[in-house]
């Protein structure tokens, strides 16, 4: 089923590139947004948010991760700074490192659409780090 | 009549002499006085302590002559420390060793002499106690008794002189090997670097001020602990496998370790060595650990890390920024060729931001850089595009979607608008208000007459999609007849 995906990313340019695997996949972007204020406006509506750590309003993607999670939507964070994540955010995915190839991006936001459709096993690429919680 | 050998030589002699430390001495009451009982008692006029040097004699003390030193040509006394303890001439007329010497021919008239020998505790003659009178005389048994007797004090007393004189020089020895300990000690004590020395079971005697600051221990808990105790936890491990085989086979060691802090538990980074110490016959006393605090060179090395990683951090933002130009380019591309054109031109632009961002040091870039630079590989000095605005700071996210913007526009208007013929213009004219209203215009002119493209592909969702987030703003895109018109409205940060 077509899920509703909050984009959390402050560079358009890669922002357009997660849309377009998004509505690829067949699903609907909802928004995308560049900072916390903008990201927490969709906590009701997004079933799938992917997020970078670092925004316009600092590195506030973890925090937006784990309030979403909260609210019971999917996060997986894309950055090109897993480190800052640590072991990881409770409730979220995991994470995938920026840059990644097309594909990658398309197998992990799938991956993520299996997880929250809980009906098949999800599948992640090697390169998605599952957080173990 | 045999020959009689004398079994000491001048050198010695005189060494034994100058052991005494005497020549040259001012007068002093005890020798004084033995010389002025000599002439009492030998009822003589004349009374000498003397000492023989090797070119002349010295009169330590002396009654009757009111002189202090002779040479010894004319002296009695050098033919008196030949002698075996005691020379006693009654009259120097009749005697062939003084028969022609001045000091009898003539002035003052000397006629006899009475002397014991001064012996040095070896046996060596280094001067008399003698006596002489202007008249012929004899010497009674009790005269030249007590002449020896008072040779024996002039003795004592030169020997007690040179005992006191070592004993001071062993002082003075003492007192400067002292004040040397003294100053190595404030040398270790006062030294910057950690230095510690433990016995050979690793019990710590001694610790110097730098070491008890860096360790937090107050002097008197110095003497409680073990070399155990300053290494932190965590390095026990390598202190024990590593460094404590290599000082008991004998050779010394540098490691990184972290030493403990006794107060508040902290490990500190250190640059500790420790090295056996042996005595002169090469047992083993103890050890000595010598540590520099090495906290600032490892948070220099962590600063460095983390400038590294978020370097890497910044390259790979770059990277996924060219990767998104490369995967939407040719998405869109008509042909790889054109594919290949498109991205190598992008990729330029990118760079171009890049680089003035690098040159700003990072986070912001001046607006009139940007475009300057973006408009640059485009006007090709011809004057052609005309630009506006005031100064003022983009951030760096801003900086390069602006840059990528105007280079789409720039190449649009390359190919199909302005600056396609050889008469068209353009002109980019910026605002900022006061409260960072932002308004950028692209206004074309003087070119070919305008169509509406089809506008599907990533260039054109770069102008019409793309640069206006970075602005949180909107933009537009109008092909009217005239010319192509770009409009952004959005907003800068406010300036700090």
């Amino acid at each position: 089923m077509p899920y509703n995906v909050l984009i959390v990313e402050d560079q358009p340019i890669l922002a357009m590139g997660v849309e377009d695997a998004v509505e690829a996949l067949g699903h609907c972007t909802i928004g995308i947004a560049s900072n916390a204020t903008d990201a927490l406006k969709y906590l009701d509506t997004a079933d799938i948010a992917l997020v970078d750590v670092n925004l316009d309003d600092g590195a506030t993607g973890p925090d937006i991760g784990r309030q979403m999670a909260n609210a019971n939507v999917a996060v997986l964070f894309m950055t090109s700074d897993p480190s800052a994540l640590g072991a990881g955010v409770r409730n979220t995915l995991g994470v995938m490192e920026k840059p990644m190839m097309d594909l990658e991006m398309i197998e992990a936001i799938q991956f993520v659409a299996d997880y929250r459709s809980g009906t098949s096993v999800p599948v992640a690429p090697k390169k998605l780090k599952i957080f173990a919680h | 009549m045999g020959v009689k050998q004398i079994n000491w030589d001048e050198t010695e002699r005189s060494a034994a002499l100058h052991s005494y430390d005497m020549l040259d001495t001012p007068r002093e009451q005890d020798f004084d006085d033995l010389a002025k009982v000599a002439s009492e008692f030998c009822a003589a006029p004349i009374a000498v302590v003397n000492l023989v040097d090797s070119t002349r004699q010295f009169f330590k003390a002396e009654v009757g002559l009111g002189v202090r030193e002779t040479p010894l040509e004319t002296g009695f006394c050098q033919h008196a420390i030949l002698s075996e303890d005691i020379l006693v001439i009654p009259d120097a007329t009749k005697d062939h060793r003084f028969d022609c010497n001045p000091l009898v021919t003539g002035e003052p008239g000397l006629r006899a002499y009475a002397g014991a020998l001064l012996k040095s505790p070896e046996g060596l003659p280094i001067g008399t106690v003698c006596v002489l009178d202007y008249q012929p005389r004899e010497f009674t048994h009790a005269q030249v008794e007590m002449l020896r007797f008072l040779a024996r004090q002039a003795m004592a007393q030169l020997e007690l002189r040179r005992t006191v004189a070592q004993q001071r020089q062993l002082l003075r020895r003492a007192r400067s090997a002292e004040r040397e300990k003294a100053n190595f000690e404030r040398v270790v004590r006062q030294a910057s670097d950690f230095i510690g020395m433990a016995d050979a079971h690793g019990h710590v005697l001694f610790l110097n001020d730098a070491a008890r600051a860096l360790v937090g221990l107050a002097a008197d808990e110095v003497l409680r602990t073990s070399i155990w105790d300053y290494i932190a936890e965590e390095h026990h491990q390598i202190f024990r496998e590593d460094v404590i085989p290599l000082i008991r086979a004998g050779d010394s060691c540098e490691r990184e370790l972290r030493l403990r802090h006794f107060g508040s538990g902290a490990s500190v980074p250190a640059l500790y060595s420790i090295f056996p110490m042996r005595d002169e016959i090469g047992d083993l006393l103890g050890y000595g650990f010598v540590s520099k605090d090495i906290s600032e060179r490892k948070a220099e090395e962590q600063r460095r890390a983390e400038v590294m990683g978020e370097a890497a951090h910044r390259i790979k933002n770059t990277l996924a920024v060219v990767q998104a130009i490369v995967s939407q380019t040719l998405k869109t591309a008509t042909s790889l060729d054109q594919g290949r054109e498109s991205i190598s031109r992008r990729v330029a632009a990118l760079a171009s931001a890049q680089d003035i961002l690098t040159a700003a040091e990072g986070s912001v870039a001046d607006i009139v850089d940007v475009i300057s630079s973006a408009m640059a590989p485009h006007d090709g000095g011809t004057g052609r595009v005309t630009m506006g605005g005031p100064s003022r700071l983009l951030a760096a996210s801003q900086a390069l979607g602006l840059s990528l913007a105007l280079h789409e526009l720039a190449t649009n208007a390359a190919k199909y608008g302005a600056l396609s013929g050889d008469a068209g213009n353009v002109g980019i004219e910026w605002t900022v208000s006061p409260e960072g209203a932002f308004i950028l215009e692209w206004i074309e002119s003087g070119g070919p007459a305008v169509a509406t493209p089809s506008g599907t592909g990533f260039g054109s969702k770069l102008i019409k999609k793309m640069v206006a987030p970075y602005f949180q703003g909107a933009a537009t895109l109008d092909f009217h007849a005239e010319g192509v018109r770009f409009r952004l409205e959005g907003k800068l940060a406010e300036m700090v």
